[in-house]
């Protein structure tokens, strides 16, 4: 989890290894396993997830992928909505920050 | 083992296996070592679970060890308690020794709910026929029991009105097909709907209200050993007035209530997500709304109809 506020130079990251998702009708049922919770995420919280799975991704780049994945504008998507989605995600534990361990 | 029906052995053995613990009771996927003195009990077991077949020696392996006890020395002898006891501590108010009934059953599911981890278990009354399960999960007072006594009425086999019991491994339900608990203004709706035979004494006065038990019939206890892949899951609403309505819900709507309905869900993490998401995925869900027992049947057999 990161200490402090989310900067907007940390980069994010998560071992798809660590949960499992079923997705029901756009909601997303995630099994973390490192915690044995399970978490229901909309579609953006599982987008921001997917991404950081595949690559570390900074906000910025975090807010570009994902506004091109669902065909939004900035406006309709800004970055501080990321950046409260990374903070969610964080909480969880699901993503991290890049070398927090 | 020999496992006989409660009701050929006679009451100086009966009471004897319970006070030496030697009693057991099998039903379903368990087995209950069942220990205890008080005439209430025996008086209970003997009525309620006369078809349910037991034995007089412990089984090599018992899954439910329950004690029906006196809290302490004291409460023996100066207006007698007892309260369940199954081997591991559990929020049990003591209770007046003639509520015996009641502290055996909540310890028969504090014992399931919490330390049966063969099972992801649902807080559900379940039924079947020939086609399939239906799991009706709902809050106390929501009219789960009288429901599931009315569908045993219209052809389907008593599964359970505590648990679904879903396997971890296979996409079905087991029976657990214990009395079916009734409470205060169910009693007589049930009584009426079923016959006065197939009913225990009231116990009045309880914590919970007044309590009686429909015994699960001999049927139902002879498939106690037939699972079933579910087909529905209803989420039943008893409303005074309430015109019927059956909402259709998506699966995540439905497993958003799943979960907080097991008993054990936190406790077997990987395979219970697995198991629910699996439930889900093969069984349609709606939320019943209804003023009358007759109109939950109604929408029971219009969706089985589709389903």
């Amino acid at each position: 989890m990161a200490a402090g506020p989310i900067s907007n130079s940390a980069r994010w990251t998560s071992d798809p290894n660590n949960y499992l998702v079923q997705e029901f009708d756009d909601t997303f049922f995630v099994f973390f396993r490192p915690s044995g919770e399970t978490h229901f995420l909309n579609f953006l919280s599982h987008g921001v997830l997917d991404l950081v799975s595949s690559k570390d991704v900074g906000v910025a780049d975090i807010g570009t992928e994902m506004r091109v994945r669902f065909g939004v504008s900035e406006t309709e998507l800004p970055d501080s909505l990321i950046k409260q989605t990374i903070e969610q995600l964080d909480e969880t534990g699901l993503i991290e920050p890049v070398g927090s361990q | 083992m020999t496992l006989r029906a409660l009701k050929s052995f006679d009451r100086r053995d009966l009471h004897k296996a319970l006070k030496q613990g030697s009693f057991t009771l099998q039903l379903g996927p368990f087995s209950h070592l069942i220990s205890g003195s008080s005439p209430a009990l025996l008086d209970f077991l003997q009525d309620t679970y006369r078809d349910y077949s037991v034995e007089m020696s412990p089984s090599d392996v018992t899954e439910v060890l329950l004690n029906i006890r006196a809290p302490n020395l004291f409460r023996r002898f100066i207006r007698p308690q007892i309260m369940p006891d199954p081997g591991f501590d559990v929020p049990a108010v003591p209770l007046p020794k003639r509520m015996a009934p009641l502290a055996y059953e909540m310890g028969m599911n504090l014992s399931i709910a919490l330390k049966c981890c063969r099972f992801v278990n649902i807080h559900a009354g379940v039924v079947a026929d020939d086609h399939g399960a239906i799991l009706m999960s709902a809050a106390s007072g929501s009219g789960k029991s009288t429901l599931t006594a009315a569908m045993m009425q219209h052809g389907y086999r008593l599964f359970s009105d505590e648990f679904a019991l879903l396997g971890l491994d296979e996409p079905l339900v087991h029976p657990y097909p214990r009395p079916i608990s009734l409470k205060q203004e169910t009693i007589p709706i049930v009584r009426e709907l079923v016959g006065a035979d197939w009913l225990s004494k009231t116990v009045s006065g309880t914590p919970k209200g007044d309590i009686a038990y429909y015994r699960a019939r001999p049927e139902d206890l002879a498939r106690a050993h037939v699972p079933a892949p579910v087909k529905l899951i209803l989420f039943p609403k008893f409303e005074t007035g309430a015109n019927p309505f059956a909402q259709r819900l998506n699966p995540a709507e439905a497993i958003i209530r799943l979960v907080p309905a097991s008993t054990n869900y936190s406790l077997l993490g990987e395979e219970a997500y697995k198991t629910l998401a699996s439930l889900v995925e093969n069984a349609s869900a709606f939320e019943l709304t209804y003023g009358t027992t007759e109109q939950s049947i109604d929408l029971v057999k219009q969706l089985t109809a589709s389903h």
